[in-house]
């Protein structure tokens, strides 16, 4: 399925899918965080899309799958879960963990796994994908600001991340 | 005075890369900046971090996605020698039971600790005893397989017999038929 095509066919189930999370969600945000999850994901298996009879059961069932994760962790998708991990880090008493620590600074290659689903999918779109705030908001069918806010998160997040790593 | 302008500019970009305000050639911009050799103390800290940006996301999910199509083609290699491998295993064991089968038939051998029910009394067996009687179930079975093969014998010669006189009669009846043809011809 190409770009047009996701468009066409993927974009407009948005508003089921924010109506069917906002019966779940309470917070008006978590149900944006949720809908943008789920076009992202659907954007990076977009390949396989025609495989599927039923494009919109798919979204409404990773939609579910996706508000259902929410409420059992709502930790894992705001902005605790990296300052968990900021915090095992920053234990610098053991040498050994230090050193290790040492290891995580110079391999980078985990950085992204710190931060949610939803930022990681974001950043890949961006600085992988090549696509401007714009686009992506085109392709998760909402307005730019939502984009916008979870792409500040994501750089902020690392920005945290590696000064915390390289002092 | 052009260089502090410049890092006015870097500052004012950077700041608005983290509200995610930037656009693309913005952002390239600021890649080219901070891979310089010469960074002012102030941006130094940063360096890395746009390393990564610029480059290590993608690294990172080509990485995983690597290791995706490597566990999944590792599947699709090995699919066929995975059935090979069952199906010989299921032949062995099939081979096995065959096996195993054809020794359950196997006959009355009896070893040392063997023993006898004769009449409702249970008589052991020693090791020379077990031998001797192992050895007698053989003469048994060796006298046995005699005794069918002299009765197949007979069993033969009487069918060749009753075949003789069989073949007898056939000519008796010939001749029979013959001297009647002569006597009707006469």
């Amino acid at each position: 399925m190409d770009q047009e095509q996701f468009k066409k066919e993927v974009v407009p189930l948005r508003n089921k899918l924010e109506i069917y999370a906002r019966h779940l969600l309470n917070n008006p945000q978590d149900v944006e965080d949720v809908v943008q999850e789920v076009f992202l994901k659907m954007w990076f298996i977009r390949n396989q899309l025609d495989k599927y009879n039923d494009v919109g059961a798919l979204a409404m069932q990773i939609n579910k799958n996706l508000c259902i994760n929410h409420l059992r962790t709502p930790h894992l998708f705001g902005d605790e879960a990296v300052e968990d991990s900021i915090e095992k880090i920053d234990d610098k008493e053991d040498p050994y963990v230090k050193l290790e620590h040492k290891d995580a600074a110079n391999q980078v290659i985990h950085l992204m796994d710190r931060l949610p689903e939803l930022q990681q999918k974001i950043l890949k779109m961006k600085h992988v994908e090549g696509f401007e705030v714009e686009e992506i908001a085109e392709l998760t069918g909402g307005n730019v600001e939502a984009v916008r806010v979870n792409l500040s998160r994501a750089r902020k997040k690392i920005r945290e991340l590696y000064l915390k790593f390289y002092k | 005075m052009m260089e502090t302008n410049n890092y006015q500019h870097i500052q004012e970009l950077l700041n608005r890369f983290f509200e995610g305000e930037t656009t693309n050639a913005e952002e390239k911009e600021l890649y080219q900046f901070f891979s310089s050799s010469e960074l002012p103390e102030q941006f130094r800290q940063y360096r890395q971090m746009f390393g990564f940006f610029e480059s290590g996301i993608k690294e990172e999910s080509e990485e995983k996605s690597e290791t995706l199509t490597i566990k999944t083609s590792w599947i699709k290699t090995h699919h066929k020698s995975l059935i090979w491998g069952i199906s010989a295993i299921a032949a062995s064991f099939l081979l096995l039971f065959m096996i195993g089968n054809s020794m359950r038939e196997d006959h009355f051998n009896p070893y040392e600790g063997s023993y006898i029910v004769r009449n409702g009394v249970k008589h052991e067996l020693s090791e020379k005893e077990a031998q001797q009687a192992a050895k007698r179930m053989l003469a048994i079975e060796q006298q046995q397989i005699n005794d069918y093969n002299n009765a197949m014998k007979t069993l033969q010669e009487h069918k060749e017999k009753i075949k003789n006189i069989k073949d007898k009669l056939n000519q008796i009846n010939q001749i029979n038929q013959e001297i009647k043809v002569n006597k009707q011809n006469d």
